[in-house]
């Protein structure tokens, strides 16, 4: 059986401390927002894989439910809970207002 | 080999079971949480006999990460089948093709069924079948499982299955590695391609499964390819496949999903992100719990157990059968062996009717309301920082809380834990210190019956050890900790007819495993009782039993029957406290030794086959004096500060 290794970054810095990090992750989003995904950092390959089975991976637009006591996002129509030290792992990118989700309009070839 | 047999397979919660119960008409639990099924079952499909349906436990993809997956793994790659039925959840499509593909690569006779249709329409989802069957080239088949809506139709494309064709192209460097390693590969029951694929992932079923059917030098070459492979890819392999897939998702919902612009959230949606607010959370939790002690411990364990005890059985039934077996019975024996102090109908019998069928009724039915509102899982995220303190996660609730309804079946549901060093962890804990319902409810009764604050004390005692002992065992038990990541399915409305046939499932279990225990715990007590021997045991347990619990000697009897059943002892105690030979003290002190004691006798055994034999015991071995301990130490702290209930 697989099992991860997890040497994330933990603790330092708080929640919601600058606006405009450089690399900004899901950790980063506030409640409410919709990111999308743009890759992984220092997550072990196969929880990369375990996440991505649920829908989080790069290109994908998901919605930042909550980010306390856990972060909770939603994909497609699943809500998916997990610690910050597996956001502050997930790199995103915001979504202008704008620009229409892929949720809720999902490309036409 | 076996018949080949129909297959259920899919993600977690999406309604695998609630389909087998209608294409068998056989009941296997269905509930609002990922994790329900953590065991195959098998049934014969309604319209055919001869064909086995078998339902499996849901995963997320492959590989397995958990041992209830493996198992599901299992079944998919040992045998042959006549058909899979890959159950997906309608409103989640990319998530669910991105396992149809991964099905459809192993070349099974597959069937898509979409499931709980309802739900994805009520959010303004529309399908276009035809054009999701022509581009896969399997059936597609959307059902409602709860409401049996669309079973008919699967049973007609149950008849034609074909073995799927499907497949992608990957990028060059993976299908020249795919080129070179399926002519090496042994016959499988499954299609080269996929399997040749699972390889290159890593999964390390299918690699264990190789290594059994190769010789050492031909999976040395196959592991050759896969390392060339890996050294010449910038990324990891599974994330270029999973990108492969996700286009091709990309393209075929683009077709064939039409999406209507929500509107409000529903009630539910909004409900549901209130129970995880870290501050709404707490009190809506305090909520339910209240809930749950009314309706067990006041109206299940009060009202209902005094009606049917005292009443029914007390004045009416005992007396009539005691004044006439004892006049038709010549024996003594005999007569004292069915209706005596310890007899089989006034003991055992009675304590399994009046004292406890009605505490588990009630608490099956406020139990089966909860699991199937979706509520349990959302209580990982409130909990998970006090399971983080204990080495676990918040996954660890979902076992601990089924634990409370039946720590037997819960020491199965430890599957769903994905390394061996929580499964560990929870195990220890639910056989320490997690009172199975029919246990909680006697000492609910009990408690309440005394004062708030006996309750209090009692769970202040239990929460602590489990707090201490469990961060003591994650200290010993080497390993990390694996940070929490759950799924929170939707809120839904309880189905009164779920709810009913799953309590009454749940009852005949009981009845099955504890009433014969009970008749067995009674007896044994009555040889001792009719051989003398009875005062000798009590004697010899005076020590502990009296000097050390400060319990009147008595209360050996009801520890005895403990290594049966620990609500066993538990009533054994409610009768001898409404006998009033138990001071506040002596109930509350009573009450934390024997929740802590033993685990029953079934559960042993469950221990056993999960963890193995010298776990169980090394577990046994801390368990029992451990919990005397506990109890004396109360004892003298309680007589210490004063407390007289
Ligand atoms: N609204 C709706 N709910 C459904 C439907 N099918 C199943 N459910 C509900 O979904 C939940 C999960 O159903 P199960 O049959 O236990 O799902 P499962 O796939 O066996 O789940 P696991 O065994 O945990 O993998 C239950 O609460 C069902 O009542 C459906 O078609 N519509
Ligand atoms: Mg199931």
């Amino acid at each position: 059986m697989l099992i991860p290794r997890f040497r994330l970054h933990r603790g330092r810095h708080r929640h919601g401390q600058g606006r405009h990090p450089a690399r900004p992750t899901l950790w980063h989003a506030s409640p409410g927002q919709e990111v999308t995904i743009v890759g992984f950092e220092a997550l072990p390959p196969d929880f990369q894989h375990y996440l991505q089975a649920y829908g989080l991976m790069p290109g994908r637009t998901v919605r930042v439910l909550a980010q306390r006591p856990v972060t909770i996002v939603q994909v497609e129509h699943t809500e998916l809970a997990f610690e910050p030290q597996i956001a502050r792992c997930i790199l995103v990118s915001p979504v202008s207002e704008k620009t229409p989700s892929e949720e809720t309009n999902p490309p036409t070839p | 080999m076996k018949d080949p047999r129909i297959l259920l397979v899919g993600h977690p919660n999406v309604g695998k079971s609630a389909l087998f119960h209608h294409l068998t008409g056989q009941y296997v639990i269905v509930s609002n949480y990922p994790g329900t099924t953590v065991e195959v079952a098998q049934g014969a499909l309604r319209t055919r006999p001869d064909q086995l349906v078998v339902d499996t436990p849901g995963i997320v993809t492959f590989p397995a990460r958990s041992e209830d997956e493996q198992v599901t793994v299992r079944a998919l790659l040992e045998d042959e089948h006549y058909a899979v039925i890959q159950v997906g959840d309608a409103k989640n499509l990319r998530r669910t093709l991105h396992f149809t593909l991964q099905l459809a690569e192993l070349g099974l006779p597959l069937i898509l069924v979409l499931n709980m249709v309802d739900e994805a329409q009520a959010y303004g989802m529309q399908l276009d079948l035809e054009s999701l069957r022509r581009t896969l080239g399997i059936p597609v088949i959307t059902t409602v499982a709860t409401r049996g809506q669309g079973v008919e139709e699967l049973l007609r494309a149950l008849e034609k299955v074909q073995p799927t064709l499907l497949h992608l192209t990957y990028p060059p460097p993976i299908e020249e590695a795919l080129e070179a390693l399926i002519p090496h590969l042994p016959p499988a029951p499954v299609a080269g391609r996929g399997l040749a694929l699972l390889f290159l992932s890593g999964d390390a079923s299918v690699e264990t499964w190789l290594r059994d059917h190769l010789s050492s030098a031909d999976y040395a070459l196959l592991e050759q390819i896969r390392q060339d492979l890996r050294a010449r890819l910038p990324e990891p392999i599974t994330s270029v496949l999973q990108r492969t897939r996700e286009h091709f998702i990309r393209n075929l919902v683009g077709r064939t999903l039409a999406q209507e612009q929500r509107g409000e959230e529903p009630f539910s949606v909004r409900l549901g992100h209130l129970t995880t607010h870290p501050l709404w959370g707490i009190p809506i939790l305090a909520l339910v719990l209240y809930a749950l002690y009314w309706f067990v411990g006041v109206f299940g364990a009060g009202t209902l157990v005094g009606f049917l005890e005292e009443t029914l059985f007390g004045k009416i039934i005992n007396p009539w059968m005691v004044s006439h077996l004892e006049r038709w019975i010549p024996w003594p024996f005999l007569s004292q062996m069915l209706v005596g102090e310890y007899g089989l109908w006034t003991m055992g019998i009675t304590y399994a009717l009046a004292l406890l069928l009605p505490i588990v009724v009630t608490f099956f039915i406020a139990f089966g309301i909860l699991e199937d509102s979706g509520y349990l899982p959302r209580l990982a995220v409130l909990t998970n920082q006090f399971f983080s303190r204990i080495g676990l996660n918040g996954q660890a609730v979902l076992p601990m809380v089924l634990g409370l309804g039946c720590v037997t079946m819960a020491t199965m549901t430890t599957r769903i834990l994905n390394r061996p060093r929580e499964r560990i962890l929870v195990t220890f804990l639910l056989a320490l210190a997690i009172p199975c319902s029919a246990q909680l409810g006697v000492v609910m009764g009990m408690l309440a019956g005394i004062s708030f604050s006996a309750t209090l004390i009692w769970a202040g005692v239990v929460v602590l050890v489990l707090l201490t002992v469990g961060w003591l065992a994650a200290r010993l038990l080497p390993g990390e900790r694996t940070p929490l990541m759950v799924e929170l399915p939707p809120l839904r409305w309880p189905l009164f007819s779920n709810v009913l046939i799953k309590t009454l499932a749940r009852l005949e279990w009981y009845i099955k495993e504890a009433v014969p225990l009970f008749l067995l715990g009674t007896f044994l007590l009555f040889l001792l009782d009719w051989f003398h021997l009875l005062p000798g045991f009590i004697h010899a347990a005076e020590p502990i039993v009296t000097h050390w619990l400060g319990l009147p000697p008595e209360a050996a009897a009801a520890f005895l029957l403990g290594f049966l059943r620990r609500d066993f002892a538990a009533t054994n105690l409610f009768v001898m406290e409404s006998q009033g030979l138990l001071s506040p003290i002596q109930v509350v002190v009573a009450m934390v030794t024997i929740t802590l004691f033993v685990p029953c006798i079934a559960s042993v055994f469950m221990i056993i086959k999960e963890r193995g034999l010298k776990t169980a015991l090394g577990m046994l071995v801390f368990i029992f004096p451990f919990a005397l301990f506990v109890g004396g130490v109360l004892y003298r702290f309680l007589s210490l500060v004063g407390w007289h209930g």
